[in-house]
């Protein structure tokens, strides 16, 4: 993850981290990679698409796939409501909307902050997870956005 | 954190629970050490388990305290099946009896750095396997905290943990449903896992008069962090 420091201490950088929620939990993706969040609008779903891909949306005239976050993370899906977002995020590969449950905050955290928990992350169901923050009473998890796919997945992605 | 009232039908089904995990704990141990000497059997000594503070972690040094060797032990009778006595194990050791649903298990308290009430929600990562229960903030840093049952492959599972026994270099935890209490043991009260048993190596022992797994809290680590 190619996480960009906004201010450095002893070669310990802070990060942004956009934070969403996820059923119950906290997750944050560096901000970096966040080009802007949207309110769900209409999604035409994509015939033959993988079951994590909600469909596509219209961009300001740029075809964007929504990826549903919960489904690709092994949750139980939920109906939309009001809270919920499209985060458009730019990973190494191709530009792609993860819909959330709700987008909460944008948060600063020193590198050293994000701690890889044992065997946390070392699943193949769970390798997109960076580590995990203390934030406040909670514990943040930090996704790493380019492992979100594989690159099979991704050079799917790039047919939509 | 004493033991709660077991009514006669939770009494059955921890029977039937217990013998078939020891059954299959057995079947790894060899037939040679099946008649230990009585008179190679000491008493075993009942102490206190520590309770937990208010609201908190029961900060017990259980380390310091239990690294101690104890003193007058009795020799472990010599068997032909070679058994993997581990260093901790082979002059007696103190044992937290616990238990996994109707499991019960024993933990040597030198292998265990310390026991904290669970009384925060657990973060659950998406895509965790079933062995993970979540993530807990200990002391300023996640833990993990695991049900034995899945991550060993038997049947134990923790349904309603309240208790954490937190291990390794303490980011890793079991989880357990009740503390019953830490005992004494000495080698003769151990039956120990024969060396070339194979692959069950989180067994060290069967202490023979609680009938429970004896866990080898340091493997259980080393899997925990290998997945």
């Amino acid at each position: 993850m190619s996480n960009t420091a906004v201010e450095s201490a002893a070669g310990d950088p802070v990060i942004q981290l956009v934070t969403f929620r996820l059923k119950e939990e906290t997750y944050g993706i560096n901000v970096m990679q966040v080009q802007e969040v949207l309110r769900v609008t209409e999604i035409a779903p994509v015939p033959g698409a993988p079951g994590y891909v909600l469909g596509i949306i219209n961009l300001r005239g740029n075809v964007v796939t929504v990826i549903d976050t919960r489904t690709r993370f092994g949750l139980p899906t939920t109906e939309r409501d009001d809270s919920s977002r499209i985060v458009i995020i730019e990973s190494e590969q191709q530009v792609v909307g993860i819909l959330v449950d709700s987008v909460a905050e944008v948060v600063e955290l020193r590198q050293s902050e994000i701690d890889s928990a044992p065997s946390i992350g070392s699943e193949e169901s769970s390798r997109y997870i960076q580590g995990v923050a203390s934030r406040d009473e909670d514990l943040l998890i930090v996704v790493d956005l380019n492992r979100l796919l594989s690159e099979e997945e991704w050079s799917e992605m790039a047919v939509f | 954190m004493s033991a709660a009232p077991v009514r006669p039908s939770r009494l059955a089904a921890h029977d039937n629970a217990l013998h078939g995990l020891l059954e299959s704990l057995l079947a790894e141990l060899p037939e040679e050490v099946e008649a230990l000497p009585a008179a190679a059997q000491p008493a075993l000594a009942t102490v206190h388990a520590p309770a937990p503070g208010p609201g908190g972690v029961a900060a017990v040094p259980l380390n310091d305290q239990a690294a101690r060797p104890l003193t007058a032990q009795v020799s472990p009778p010599s068997t032909p099946a070679d058994p993997a006595v581990p260093a901790w194990g082979a002059q007696g050791f103190r044992a937290l009896l616990f238990r996994i649903g109707a499991y019960r298990f024993a933990m040597p308290l030198v292998l265990l750095r310390s026991i904290a009430p669970l009384a925060e929600r657990l973060t659950g990562v998406a895509g965790r396997p079933a062995w993970q229960l979540g993530l807990l903030r200990y002391r300023g840093r996640p833990v993990l905290v695991t049900d034995l049952g899945p991550l060993l492959g038997i049947q134990a599972r923790c349904a309603a943990p309240r208790y954490l026994l937190v291990i390794g270099d303490g980011r890793t935890a079991v989880a357990c449903d009740q503390i019953e209490q830490a005992v004494v043991v000495g080698t003769g009260d151990v039956r120990w896992r024969a060396a070339a048993a194979g692959r069950a190596v989180w067994l060290a022992g069967l202490l023979l008069r609680q009938m429970c797994a004896v866990l080898d809290a340091d493997v259980i680590d080393e899997r925990i962090r290998h997945g």
